[in-house]
């Protein structure tokens, strides 16, 4: 109790904190795991049918699917961003007149919501949109960007597009940090511009590699809106990532134990990956 | 002291009859705004009555989780603004809404354009009536009349279509895809076709529309009570839009539109017929926003079985059954049921269910058109699984679009899955 008097002052301060993220953060949490313990179909109370839910979700052919599109966008995803930032950061490193605009350019997209940048792709991507219309003038074949085997690295791309001003940032920062002398030394003893990104830019760049592969790779497991608004996890569920499954098991189809047991192995696969990044930063 | 216990008797007899009582009404966006849009119904209602009406706006997608947090703690709106596809978990929500028999008189179910609308609302709920329609809007198709005669087609052709006394098929449907497809710019590629299916909408008609048409059961239901996807009308509705994007009647991609694409096809001049035009979109929409866009209305085909339906969607109210203001909620429903109050209602393009319509609009030919399909339109089925049933079909009509999957195989899928929506 004395110590309780000791810190009187410390918990009345975090109090409005602690009680927001309580709120509405822990006690969702517990409440969507106790949930996917239960079939509740929003209507009437839940009933308890203990894990079953967990060992439906193992052999559904549509939570697999969605796990496996989900991998196949981070696949696609993280080494696309982090290289073609990497690049883009370059190229803007090497700019010596208006730096500042092109920052600005490539990082407009990331400004723009997400759900006005989906409505615009989306408009593009129709096999009668422009960019067919432009391929077409050029004398090639319309591409149906949507189709089962196309659509996922279409949203690919459209994310690509939004994200790699964002992270170029974070190489320009890394880029920027580099002493100016230790590349002029390697100029001096004779490297070439590719032995000095090969020797000195990349090793000194790893920590950043590293991060924004990570932030990529749980950026890419948190695929939501651009999916929702451009196919809805269409054709035949071939773009449907995990969120779009938990948000349509739940929302559509009123299954919101089953949505909730989907959101717990979700909630368990982020917090590996965040471990992992916690690990991998602690050892750079 | 007596004009004391005369004011008391004065106030008391106001209170019995309601007066200055203020009923909860909550209401579905059917309109933009529409609790300015139904101000002045509510003004004069009040001014007649001396209840007040007091609107709130729930969204579509939220209206049945509101209602049920609202019911569950014993905040119940007295009156709630509801759906074919949304009453029916509500009464199963602990009986939350107030059976509506004995309210509705013989004289009132008469005034409805089509009084059997009733039976078919309260058999879905156990033969109880928990819901009262105030305006419905039934789907009609359009015509390119521009693409139609530029491509050759017969007038007779074109009379089918828009005469309720003739019907046209299928097969006309086809012969006028084999007309009106055409690569208009040279490249070798069609750029112009019959028709754009919404094969990627989430939407619950249009798979329906074509299903209907082939004889499918109203209810999606067979007489067994089964799920009835494995049937020939599934198959024949399947085959039918597999044929019409074999031939290359409908644009490439379609496994992907949205309903809003397959309309903005039309509207641009790209497809000729479109099967789900909205009355707000026929009527005054389209003719604001597209003024060269020359259409005409059409009633829907003949299916191959000989069936020939559309879709029917309505407002219904409902009382709570927790409401403290049942007869006042019950004196709203009957003053939104009057001649002037459907009149009003129809200037948001959703039809008096009584059929009673301002002059301007029941002059028009085109309105009539939407009563005429109003014998044989279906409602929404109201099966509890439609959520699912809804995502089950769409995504499997999907497959059959990209060639995944057989009319056959789509069609067994279905009935697998939807059998097994039911399990659970």
């Amino acid at each position: 109790m004395h110590k309780l008097r000791k810190y009187y002052l410390d918990i009345t301060l975090a109090f409005p904190g602690l009680f927001l993220l309580i709120t509405f953060f822990v006690a969702p949490a517990i409440a969507i795991f106790i949930v996917s313990f239960t079939k509740w179909p929003i209507i009437g109370s839940p009933t308890f049918v203990g894990l079953k839910n967990y060992s439906k979700l193992f052999t559904d052919e549509f939570f697999l699917r969605a796990l496996k599109n989900t991998l196949y966008y981070t696949l696609i995803l993280v080494p696309s961003i982090t290289a073609l930032s990497f690049v883009t950061a370059l190229l803007l490193r090497n700019i010596t007149r208006g730096r500042e605009f092109f920052k600005a350019i490539y990082i407009f997209p990331m400004v723009v919501t997400l759900t006005s940048t989906a409505a615009i792709w989306k408009g593009l991507f129709l096999p009668y949109g422009p960019l067919n219309q432009i391929l077409v003038k050029l004398g090639l074949n319309p591409i149906d960007f949507l189709s089962v085997e196309l659509v996922i690295p279409s949203l690919c791309l459209v994310l690509i597009w939004r994200d790699i001003g964002y992270y170029a940032l974070f190489f320009l920062a890394g880029l920027e940090s580099i002493p100016p002398e230790v590349l002029e030394a390697a100029t001096v003893d004779g490297a070439g511009p590719l032995h000095r990104f090969r020797y000195i830019i990349v090793p000194l760049m790893k920590p950043i590699i590293i991060l924004v592969s990570i932030l990529t790779t749980i950026g890419s497991f948190m695929i939501f809106t651009l999916v929702y608004v451009i196919t809805g996890g269409g054709p035949v569920y071939s773009s449907q990532a995990l969120l779009n499954y938990i948000y349509d098991v739940g929302w559509k189809e009123f299954r919101m134990g089953y949505a909730a047991a989907t959101a717990v192995v979700y909630f368990i696969i982020l917090f590996l990956l965040s471990m992992i990044q916690r690990l991998v930063i602690e050892r750079e | 002291m007596k004009r004391f216990f005369l004011l008391i008797g004065g106030l008391l007899m106001l209170g019995f009859l309601g007066w200055g009582v203020t009923i909860r009404f909550w209401v579905c966006p059917f309109v933009d705004q529409p609790e300015k849009f139904l101000a002045p119904l509510v003004e004069k209602f009040t001014a007649q009555t001396g209840i007040n009406v007091e609107i709130s706006v729930v969204s579509y997608a939220e209206a049945v989780v509101k209602y049920q947090a609202a019911i569950a703690a014993g905040e119940a709106p007295d009156l709630m603004y509801l759906t074919e596809g949304r009453f029916v978990p509500l009464v199963q929500f602990g009986n939350a809404l107030e059976p509506l028999d004995q309210y509705i008189s013989a004289e009132l179910r008469n005034k409805f354009a089509r009084p059997e609308l009733l039976n078919m609302l309260a058999n879905a709920t156990g033969g109880t009536l928990y819901v009262v329609p105030i305006f419905f809007v039934t789907y009609l198709g359009a015509v390119n009349l521009d693409i139609l005669q530029a491509c050759g087609v017969s007038q007779d052709l074109i009379d089918k279509m828009t005469d309720p006394n003739q019907a046209y098929t299928w097969d006309d449907l086809l012969y006028l895809g084999s007309l009106v497809t055409k690569d208009l710019d040279g490249d070798g590629k069609a750029d112009q076709w019959l028709y754009a299916y919404p094969g990627g909408t989430g939407w619950i008609h249009p798979f329906l529309l074509w299903y209907w048409s082939a004889g499918g059961s109203p209810t999606l239901l067979t007489e067994e009570g089964k799920p009835a996807f494995d049937t020939d009308a599934t198959r024949l509705a399947l085959t039918f839009l597999r044929r019409l994007q074999q031939e290359g009647f409908m644009p490439p991609g379609v496994a992907s539109l949205e309903a809003s694409d397959a309309i903005a096809l039309f509207t641009a001049g790209k497809t000729a017929f479109i099967n789900n035009v909205w009355p707000s979109n026929a009527l005054k929409i389209w003719p604001q926003q597209f003024p060269k866009l020359n259409y005409r209305l059409v009633y829907p085909p003949v299916g191959p079985t000989g069936a020939r339906t559309t879709y029917y969607g309505s407002g219904l109210l409902a009382i709570a059954r927790q409401s403290k203001h049942k007869a006042e909620a019950w004196a709203f429903i009957e003053f939104l049921l009057s001649d002037e109050a459907q009149v009003y209602l129809s200037a948001s393009y959703y039809f008096p269910i009584t059929g009673k319509l301002p002059p301007e609009l029941a002059a028009d030919p085109r309105v009539k058109m939407y009563y005429d399909v109003l014998s044989y339109a279906i409602p929404e089925p109201m099966h509890p699984a439609m959520a699912r049933w809804k995502v089950i079909y769409n995504s499997e009509v999907q497959a059959v679009l990209i060639g995944q999957k057989t009319p056959q195989q789509a069609a067994a899928d279905m009935q697998r899955r939807a059998e097994e929506a039911l399990k659970e």
